[in-house]
Protein backbone atom coordinates (compact mmCIF):
# COMPACT_ATOMS: atom_id res chain seq x y z
CA UNK A 1 0.00 0.00 0.00
CA UNK A 2 0.96 3.65 -0.38
CA UNK A 3 0.53 5.81 2.69
CA UNK A 4 1.69 9.29 3.62
CA UNK A 5 0.74 10.49 7.08
CA UNK A 6 1.18 14.16 7.99
CA UNK A 7 4.11 14.48 5.62
CA UNK A 8 5.87 17.81 5.21
CA UNK A 9 8.51 18.64 2.66
CA UNK A 10 10.38 21.80 1.65
CA UNK A 11 12.74 22.64 -1.18
CA UNK A 12 15.20 24.98 0.58
CA UNK A 13 12.85 27.59 2.08
CA UNK A 14 9.83 26.78 -0.05
CA UNK A 15 7.30 24.58 1.70
CA UNK A 16 5.80 22.16 -0.83
CA UNK A 17 3.94 19.70 1.39
CA UNK A 18 2.47 20.60 4.74
CA UNK A 19 1.08 17.77 6.92
CA UNK A 20 -0.15 16.03 3.80
CA UNK A 21 -1.76 12.60 4.07
CA UNK A 22 -2.91 10.07 1.52
CA UNK A 23 -3.62 6.39 1.45
CA UNK A 24 -3.92 3.95 -1.44
CA UNK A 25 -4.84 0.44 -0.40
CA UNK A 26 -3.61 -2.72 -2.15
CA UNK A 27 -5.57 -3.34 -5.34
CA UNK A 28 -6.84 0.24 -5.32
CA UNK A 29 -6.25 3.04 -7.81
CA UNK A 30 -6.14 6.64 -6.64
CA UNK A 31 -5.83 9.77 -8.73
CA UNK A 32 -3.97 12.68 -7.18
CA UNK A 33 -5.47 15.84 -8.62
CA UNK A 34 -4.75 19.50 -8.20
CA UNK A 35 -3.31 22.54 -9.93
CA UNK A 36 0.27 22.65 -11.24
CA UNK A 37 2.88 23.17 -8.56
CA UNK A 38 0.67 22.00 -5.69
CA UNK A 39 3.12 19.19 -4.79
CA UNK A 40 1.63 16.14 -6.54
CA UNK A 41 4.89 14.94 -8.07
CA UNK A 42 6.77 15.69 -4.83
CA UNK A 43 4.34 13.45 -2.92
CA UNK A 44 4.80 10.72 -5.52
CA UNK A 45 8.59 11.01 -5.41
CA UNK A 46 8.51 10.69 -1.62
CA UNK A 47 6.54 7.46 -2.04
CA UNK A 48 9.10 6.29 -4.61
CA UNK A 49 11.86 7.03 -2.05
CA UNK A 50 13.53 9.52 -4.35
CA UNK A 51 12.87 12.35 -1.89
CA UNK A 52 13.01 12.19 1.89
CA UNK A 53 10.17 13.78 3.82
CA UNK A 54 11.13 16.40 6.42
CA UNK A 55 8.57 14.94 8.81
CA UNK A 56 5.66 12.52 8.88
CA UNK A 57 5.31 8.82 8.14
CA UNK A 58 5.83 7.20 4.75
CA UNK A 59 4.74 3.66 3.88
CA UNK A 60 5.43 2.26 0.44
CA UNK A 61 6.72 -1.01 -1.03
CA UNK A 62 10.46 -1.52 -1.52
CA UNK A 63 10.08 -2.17 -5.27
CA UNK A 64 7.90 0.37 -7.04
CA UNK A 65 7.39 0.84 -10.76
CA UNK A 66 7.28 4.48 -11.79
CA UNK A 67 6.26 6.08 -15.07
CA UNK A 68 7.88 9.48 -14.72
CA UNK A 69 6.50 12.74 -16.03
CA UNK A 70 9.32 12.69 -18.59
CA UNK A 71 10.21 9.50 -20.47
CA UNK A 72 13.59 9.06 -18.78
CA UNK A 73 14.70 6.62 -21.46
CA UNK A 74 18.22 6.42 -22.85
CA UNK A 75 17.75 7.93 -26.29
CA UNK A 76 20.81 6.19 -27.78
CA UNK A 77 19.61 2.74 -26.70
CA UNK A 78 17.07 0.65 -28.57
CA UNK A 79 13.57 0.18 -27.17
CA UNK A 80 14.34 -3.36 -26.04
CA UNK A 81 17.69 -2.41 -24.50
CA UNK A 82 16.04 0.35 -22.48
CA UNK A 83 13.53 -2.10 -21.09
CA UNK A 84 15.94 -5.00 -20.54
CA UNK A 85 18.31 -2.71 -18.67
CA UNK A 86 15.81 -2.67 -15.79
CA UNK A 87 14.86 -6.35 -15.85
CA UNK A 88 16.16 -9.79 -14.93
CA UNK A 89 16.66 -12.14 -17.88
CA UNK A 90 13.64 -14.22 -16.82
CA UNK A 91 11.37 -11.22 -17.50
CA UNK A 92 12.59 -10.54 -21.06
CA UNK A 93 9.86 -12.67 -22.68
CA UNK A 94 7.19 -10.91 -20.62
CA UNK A 95 8.51 -7.52 -21.75
CA UNK A 96 8.35 -8.62 -25.38
CA UNK A 97 4.76 -9.80 -24.97
CA UNK A 98 3.89 -6.40 -23.50
CA UNK A 99 5.56 -4.67 -26.45
CA UNK A 100 3.34 -6.75 -28.75
CA UNK A 101 0.26 -5.68 -26.79
CA UNK A 102 1.05 -1.99 -27.05
CA UNK A 103 1.98 -2.31 -30.73
CA UNK A 104 5.68 -1.60 -30.39
CA UNK A 105 7.14 -5.06 -31.03
CA UNK A 106 8.16 -4.15 -34.58
CA UNK A 107 9.93 -1.09 -33.24
CA UNK A 108 11.84 -2.94 -30.50
CA UNK A 109 15.24 -2.59 -32.18
CA UNK A 110 14.79 1.06 -33.07
CA UNK A 111 16.65 3.67 -31.13
CA UNK A 112 14.37 5.51 -28.71
CA UNK A 113 15.34 8.83 -30.32
CA UNK A 114 13.64 7.64 -33.52
CA UNK A 115 10.27 7.18 -31.80
CA UNK A 116 7.40 9.65 -31.50
CA UNK A 117 6.46 11.15 -28.13
CA UNK A 118 3.48 8.81 -27.72
CA UNK A 119 5.60 5.76 -28.53
CA UNK A 120 8.18 6.79 -25.94
CA UNK A 121 5.43 7.07 -23.32
CA UNK A 122 4.28 3.55 -24.17
CA UNK A 123 7.86 2.25 -23.85
CA UNK A 124 8.03 3.88 -20.38
CA UNK A 125 4.77 2.17 -19.42
CA UNK A 126 5.99 -1.23 -20.71
CA UNK A 127 9.23 -0.81 -18.73
CA UNK A 128 7.29 -0.02 -15.56
CA UNK A 129 4.91 -2.96 -15.99
CA UNK A 130 7.64 -5.45 -16.96
CA UNK A 131 9.69 -4.38 -13.95
CA UNK A 132 6.85 -5.75 -11.85
CA UNK A 133 6.99 -3.44 -8.85
CA UNK A 134 4.78 -4.03 -5.83
CA UNK A 135 3.05 -0.75 -6.61
CA UNK A 136 2.82 1.67 -9.52
CA UNK A 137 3.10 5.43 -9.75
CA UNK A 138 1.90 7.05 -12.96
CA UNK A 139 2.98 10.67 -13.27
CA UNK A 140 1.16 12.14 -16.28
CA UNK A 141 1.86 8.76 -17.88
CA UNK A 142 -0.69 9.01 -20.69
CA UNK A 143 0.32 12.40 -22.09
CA UNK A 144 0.73 12.20 -25.84
CA UNK A 145 -0.74 8.71 -26.22
CA UNK A 146 -3.69 8.32 -28.59
CA UNK A 147 -7.05 7.20 -27.23
CA UNK A 148 -6.91 3.57 -28.44
CA UNK A 149 -3.46 3.00 -27.03
CA UNK A 150 -4.47 4.67 -23.74
CA UNK A 151 -7.20 2.04 -23.39
CA UNK A 152 -4.74 -0.78 -24.16
CA UNK A 153 -2.17 0.56 -21.66
CA UNK A 154 -4.84 1.05 -18.98
CA UNK A 155 -6.04 -2.55 -19.46
CA UNK A 156 -2.49 -3.84 -19.02
CA UNK A 157 -2.02 -1.76 -15.87
CA UNK A 158 -5.33 -2.95 -14.46
CA UNK A 159 -4.46 -6.59 -15.19
CA UNK A 160 -0.87 -6.47 -13.90
CA UNK A 161 -1.33 -4.22 -10.87
CA UNK A 162 -4.87 -3.55 -9.68
CA UNK A 163 -6.19 -7.08 -10.30
CA UNK A 164 -3.09 -8.53 -8.63
CA UNK A 165 -3.78 -6.49 -5.49
CA UNK A 166 -1.10 -3.85 -6.01
CA UNK A 167 -1.71 -0.15 -5.36
CA UNK A 168 -1.67 2.36 -8.23
CA UNK A 169 -1.25 6.10 -7.70
CA UNK A 170 -1.97 8.26 -10.69
CA UNK A 171 -1.18 11.91 -11.23
CA UNK A 172 -3.03 13.57 -14.05
CA UNK A 173 -4.68 16.78 -15.12
CA UNK A 174 -6.87 14.97 -17.60
CA UNK A 175 -10.31 13.72 -16.60
CA UNK A 176 -10.18 11.40 -19.63
CA UNK A 177 -7.04 9.71 -18.28
CA UNK A 178 -8.45 9.41 -14.76
CA UNK A 179 -11.61 7.83 -16.16
CA UNK A 180 -9.54 5.04 -17.72
CA UNK A 181 -9.52 3.49 -14.25
CA UNK A 182 -12.06 3.12 -11.50
CA UNK A 183 -10.16 5.64 -9.40
CA UNK A 184 -10.75 7.36 -6.12
CA UNK A 185 -9.86 11.05 -6.37
CA UNK A 186 -7.55 12.77 -3.91
CA UNK A 187 -7.73 16.55 -4.24
CA UNK A 188 -4.62 18.46 -3.38
CA UNK A 189 -4.40 22.20 -2.79
CA UNK A 190 -1.12 23.93 -1.94
CA UNK A 191 0.48 20.79 -0.52
CA UNK A 192 -2.37 19.99 1.80
CA UNK B 1 29.51 16.15 -52.15
CA UNK B 2 29.29 19.82 -53.07
CA UNK B 3 29.75 20.66 -49.39
CA UNK B 4 32.89 18.53 -49.23
CA UNK B 5 34.35 20.29 -52.27
CA UNK B 6 33.56 23.65 -50.70
CA UNK B 7 35.27 22.53 -47.51
CA UNK B 8 38.39 21.39 -49.39
CA UNK B 9 38.52 24.66 -51.35
CA UNK B 10 38.31 26.63 -48.10
CA UNK B 11 41.14 24.62 -46.52
CA UNK B 12 43.32 24.95 -49.64
CA UNK B 13 42.68 28.70 -49.83
CA UNK B 14 43.52 29.17 -46.15
CA UNK B 15 46.71 27.11 -46.54
CA UNK B 16 47.69 29.08 -49.66
CA UNK B 17 47.11 32.36 -47.78
CA UNK B 18 49.43 31.38 -44.92
CA UNK B 19 52.07 29.95 -47.26
CA UNK B 20 52.08 33.29 -49.11
CA UNK B 21 52.52 35.17 -45.81
CA UNK B 22 55.34 32.79 -44.91
CA UNK B 23 56.98 33.27 -48.33
CA UNK B 24 56.69 37.06 -48.00
CA UNK B 25 58.17 37.01 -44.49
CA UNK B 26 61.09 34.81 -45.60
CA UNK B 27 61.79 37.24 -48.48
CA UNK B 28 61.66 40.25 -46.15
CA UNK B 29 64.13 38.84 -43.65
CA UNK B 30 67.64 39.50 -44.86
CA UNK B 31 71.10 38.54 -43.70
CA UNK B 32 71.93 35.92 -41.03
CA UNK B 33 68.40 35.96 -39.67
CA UNK B 34 67.08 34.51 -42.96
CA UNK B 35 68.63 31.22 -41.80
CA UNK B 36 65.92 30.94 -39.14
CA UNK B 37 63.02 31.42 -41.53
CA UNK B 38 63.59 29.38 -44.69
CA UNK B 39 61.15 29.74 -47.57
CA UNK B 40 58.22 27.30 -47.84
CA UNK B 41 59.83 25.86 -50.97
CA UNK B 42 63.07 25.06 -49.13
CA UNK B 43 61.12 23.43 -46.30
CA UNK B 44 58.98 21.31 -48.62
CA UNK B 45 62.14 20.31 -50.51
CA UNK B 46 63.73 19.21 -47.23
CA UNK B 47 60.52 17.40 -46.28
CA UNK B 48 60.36 15.36 -49.49
CA UNK B 49 64.09 14.64 -49.31
CA UNK B 50 63.60 13.26 -45.79
CA UNK B 51 60.60 11.17 -46.77
CA UNK B 52 62.79 8.66 -48.61
CA UNK B 53 65.39 8.25 -45.88
CA UNK B 54 65.22 5.03 -43.85
CA UNK B 55 66.50 6.82 -40.73
CA UNK B 56 63.60 9.31 -40.95
CA UNK B 57 61.01 6.56 -41.39
CA UNK B 58 62.50 4.69 -38.42
CA UNK B 59 62.32 7.87 -36.33
CA UNK B 60 58.69 8.40 -37.34
CA UNK B 61 57.84 4.79 -36.45
CA UNK B 62 59.53 5.00 -33.05
CA UNK B 63 57.90 8.35 -32.20
CA UNK B 64 54.51 7.12 -33.38
CA UNK B 65 54.81 4.08 -31.12
CA UNK B 66 55.82 6.19 -28.11
CA UNK B 67 53.00 8.69 -28.58
CA UNK B 68 50.49 5.90 -29.14
CA UNK B 69 51.61 4.20 -25.93
CA UNK B 70 51.48 7.51 -24.05
CA UNK B 71 48.00 8.25 -25.34
CA UNK B 72 46.79 4.72 -24.58
CA UNK B 73 48.19 4.62 -21.04
CA UNK B 74 46.98 8.18 -20.35
CA UNK B 75 43.49 7.40 -21.64
CA UNK B 76 43.15 4.20 -19.61
CA UNK B 77 44.47 5.95 -16.48
CA UNK B 78 42.23 8.97 -17.09
CA UNK B 79 39.15 6.77 -17.43
CA UNK B 80 39.98 4.78 -14.27
CA UNK B 81 40.71 7.92 -12.25
CA UNK B 82 37.63 9.70 -13.65
CA UNK B 83 35.44 6.80 -12.54
CA UNK B 84 37.08 6.84 -9.09
CA UNK B 85 36.62 10.59 -8.53
CA UNK B 86 33.18 10.67 -10.13
CA UNK B 87 31.89 7.83 -7.99
CA UNK B 88 33.70 8.38 -4.68
CA UNK B 89 33.90 11.59 -2.70
CA UNK B 90 37.01 10.36 -0.85
CA UNK B 91 38.78 9.62 -4.15
CA UNK B 92 37.68 13.05 -5.41
CA UNK B 93 39.20 14.80 -2.38
CA UNK B 94 42.45 12.81 -2.69
CA UNK B 95 42.98 12.59 -6.45
CA UNK B 96 41.34 15.63 -8.10
CA UNK B 97 43.70 18.30 -6.66
CA UNK B 98 46.75 16.27 -7.76
CA UNK B 99 45.41 15.99 -11.31
CA UNK B 100 44.57 19.71 -11.42
CA UNK B 101 48.17 20.46 -10.40
CA UNK B 102 49.54 18.07 -13.06
CA UNK B 103 47.40 19.87 -15.64
CA UNK B 104 48.79 23.30 -14.79
CA UNK B 105 52.49 22.46 -14.20
CA UNK B 106 54.59 23.34 -17.31
CA UNK B 107 55.44 20.22 -19.25
CA UNK B 108 59.12 21.11 -19.36
CA UNK B 109 59.33 20.95 -15.54
CA UNK B 110 58.03 17.38 -15.62
CA UNK B 111 60.44 16.46 -18.42
CA UNK B 112 63.44 17.75 -16.47
CA UNK B 113 62.35 16.05 -13.23
CA UNK B 114 61.37 12.75 -14.86
CA UNK B 115 64.64 12.74 -16.85
CA UNK B 116 66.43 11.99 -13.57
CA UNK B 117 64.43 8.81 -12.92
CA UNK B 118 63.20 7.44 -16.24
CA UNK B 119 65.17 6.05 -19.18
CA UNK B 120 65.29 8.23 -22.29
CA UNK B 121 63.28 5.71 -24.30
CA UNK B 122 60.42 5.67 -21.80
CA UNK B 123 60.43 9.35 -20.92
CA UNK B 124 58.31 10.54 -23.92
CA UNK B 125 55.75 7.79 -23.17
CA UNK B 126 55.61 8.85 -19.53
CA UNK B 127 55.31 12.55 -20.35
CA UNK B 128 52.59 12.19 -22.96
CA UNK B 129 50.56 9.87 -20.73
CA UNK B 130 51.00 12.35 -17.88
CA UNK B 131 49.61 15.15 -20.08
CA UNK B 132 46.74 13.04 -21.45
CA UNK B 133 45.57 11.63 -18.10
CA UNK B 134 44.15 14.88 -16.60
CA UNK B 135 42.32 15.78 -19.83
CA UNK B 136 40.59 12.40 -20.10
CA UNK B 137 40.05 12.30 -16.32
CA UNK B 138 38.24 15.65 -16.52
CA UNK B 139 36.01 14.40 -19.34
CA UNK B 140 35.06 11.20 -17.51
CA UNK B 141 34.68 12.88 -14.11
CA UNK B 142 32.48 15.67 -15.53
CA UNK B 143 30.36 13.14 -17.41
CA UNK B 144 29.72 11.15 -14.26
CA UNK B 145 29.00 14.02 -11.90
CA UNK B 146 27.07 15.90 -14.59
CA UNK B 147 24.66 13.03 -15.29
CA UNK B 148 21.07 14.26 -15.34
CA UNK B 149 19.61 13.59 -11.88
CA UNK B 150 16.40 12.48 -13.53
CA UNK B 151 18.28 9.59 -15.14
CA UNK B 152 20.05 8.57 -11.93
CA UNK B 153 16.65 8.67 -10.17
CA UNK B 154 15.31 6.36 -12.87
CA UNK B 155 18.26 4.01 -12.22
CA UNK B 156 17.50 4.12 -8.48
CA UNK B 157 13.79 3.34 -8.94
CA UNK B 158 14.51 0.44 -11.29
CA UNK B 159 17.19 -0.93 -8.94
CA UNK B 160 19.99 -0.79 -11.50
CA UNK B 161 23.27 -2.11 -10.09
CA UNK B 162 26.11 0.34 -9.57
CA UNK B 163 27.96 -1.12 -12.55
CA UNK B 164 24.92 -0.90 -14.83
CA UNK B 165 24.25 2.67 -13.72
CA UNK B 166 27.88 3.62 -14.31
CA UNK B 167 28.32 2.06 -17.73
CA UNK B 168 24.82 2.20 -19.20
CA UNK B 169 23.65 5.50 -17.81
CA UNK B 170 26.47 7.78 -16.66
CA UNK B 171 29.27 6.85 -19.08
CA UNK B 172 26.93 6.14 -21.97
CA UNK B 173 25.16 9.50 -21.65
CA UNK B 174 28.53 11.25 -21.30
CA UNK B 175 30.30 9.34 -24.08
CA UNK B 176 30.44 12.30 -26.48
CA UNK B 177 32.13 14.43 -23.83
CA UNK B 178 34.60 11.61 -23.12
CA UNK B 179 35.41 11.09 -26.82
CA UNK B 180 35.92 14.84 -27.23
CA UNK B 181 38.35 14.87 -24.32
CA UNK B 182 40.32 11.97 -25.83
CA UNK B 183 40.46 13.67 -29.23
CA UNK B 184 41.61 16.95 -27.69
CA UNK B 185 44.29 15.04 -25.76
CA UNK B 186 45.84 13.77 -29.00
CA UNK B 187 47.45 17.11 -29.87
CA UNK B 188 48.77 17.47 -26.35
CA UNK B 189 50.22 13.94 -26.41
CA UNK B 190 52.17 14.83 -29.56
CA UNK B 191 53.34 18.23 -28.31
CA UNK B 192 54.52 16.95 -24.96
CA UNK B 193 55.90 13.65 -26.29
CA UNK B 194 58.02 15.31 -28.97
CA UNK B 195 59.18 17.98 -26.48
CA UNK B 196 60.31 15.14 -24.20
CA UNK B 197 62.12 13.53 -27.14
CA UNK B 198 63.90 16.80 -27.96
CA UNK B 199 65.12 17.19 -24.39
CA UNK B 200 65.95 13.53 -23.69
CA UNK B 201 67.04 12.56 -27.21
CA UNK B 202 66.27 8.85 -27.48
CA UNK B 203 68.49 7.23 -30.16
CA UNK B 204 65.73 6.90 -32.78
CA UNK B 205 63.13 9.66 -32.61
CA UNK B 206 61.76 12.72 -34.38
CA UNK B 207 62.72 14.76 -31.31
CA UNK B 208 66.37 13.82 -31.64
CA UNK B 209 66.28 14.60 -35.37
CA UNK B 210 64.90 18.08 -34.55
CA UNK B 211 67.60 18.58 -31.93
CA UNK B 212 70.34 17.48 -34.34
CA UNK B 213 69.00 19.62 -37.20
CA UNK B 214 68.90 22.65 -34.92
CA UNK B 215 72.50 21.93 -33.80
CA UNK B 216 73.59 21.82 -37.43
CA UNK B 217 71.70 25.08 -38.09
CA UNK B 218 69.66 23.15 -40.64
CA UNK B 219 66.40 25.01 -40.10
CA UNK B 220 64.84 23.72 -43.34
CA UNK B 221 64.87 20.32 -41.66
CA UNK B 222 63.64 21.69 -38.30
CA UNK B 223 60.58 23.13 -40.03
CA UNK B 224 60.11 19.98 -42.13
CA UNK B 225 60.23 17.80 -39.01
CA UNK B 226 57.77 20.11 -37.26
CA UNK B 227 55.41 19.81 -40.21
CA UNK B 228 55.83 16.03 -39.98
CA UNK B 229 54.73 16.13 -36.32
CA UNK B 230 51.71 18.28 -37.20
CA UNK B 231 50.70 15.94 -40.03
CA UNK B 232 51.13 12.85 -37.84
CA UNK B 233 49.09 14.46 -35.07
CA UNK B 234 46.28 15.29 -37.51
CA UNK B 235 46.34 11.75 -38.97
CA UNK B 236 46.21 10.34 -35.44
CA UNK B 237 43.27 12.58 -34.55
CA UNK B 238 41.49 11.66 -37.78
CA UNK B 239 42.11 7.95 -37.14
CA UNK B 240 40.66 8.13 -33.62
CA UNK B 241 37.61 10.08 -34.88
CA UNK B 242 37.21 7.46 -37.61
CA UNK B 243 37.33 4.64 -35.03
CA UNK B 244 34.62 6.34 -32.95
CA UNK B 245 32.44 6.89 -36.03
CA UNK B 246 32.97 3.27 -37.12
CA UNK B 247 31.92 2.13 -33.65
CA UNK B 248 28.72 4.16 -33.96
CA UNK B 249 28.06 2.69 -37.42
CA UNK B 250 28.61 -0.87 -36.14
CA UNK B 251 26.07 -0.26 -33.40
CA UNK B 252 23.48 0.95 -35.91
CA UNK B 253 24.13 -2.14 -38.10
CA UNK B 254 23.81 -4.42 -35.05
CA UNK B 255 20.45 -2.87 -34.25
CA UNK B 256 19.22 -3.39 -37.81
CA UNK B 257 20.34 -7.05 -37.77
CA UNK B 258 18.48 -7.84 -34.54
CA UNK B 259 15.33 -6.23 -35.90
Amino acid sequence: MFRLTDVSFSYDDKKVLSDFSLSVENGECAALCGPSGCGKTTAAMILARLLKADSGEVTSPERISVVFQEDRLIEGFSVIKNIRLCLYEKDYAFAESLLKEVGLYEQRSKKVRELSGGMKRRVSIVRAVAFGGEGLILDEAFNGIDKDNKVICAAIIKREFIDKGKPVLMISHSAEDINLFDCKKIDMRNGE
Amino acid sequence: MANNIKKIIKVVLAAAFWILIWEAASLLIKGDLSLFLPSPFAVFKAFFKMLFKVSFLKAVGATLFRIFMGLFIGTVLGIILGICTGESKVADILISPALRIVRSVPVVSFIILAYLFISVNHLPVFISSLMVTPIVWQGVNDSIIGTDKKMTDMAKVYKLSKTKTLFNVKLFLGKDRIFTSIISAVGLAWKSGVAAEVLSSPAVSIGKSIYKAKGNLNFDEVYALTITVVILSLIFEFFIKYLFDKRKERQVKKNVQTD
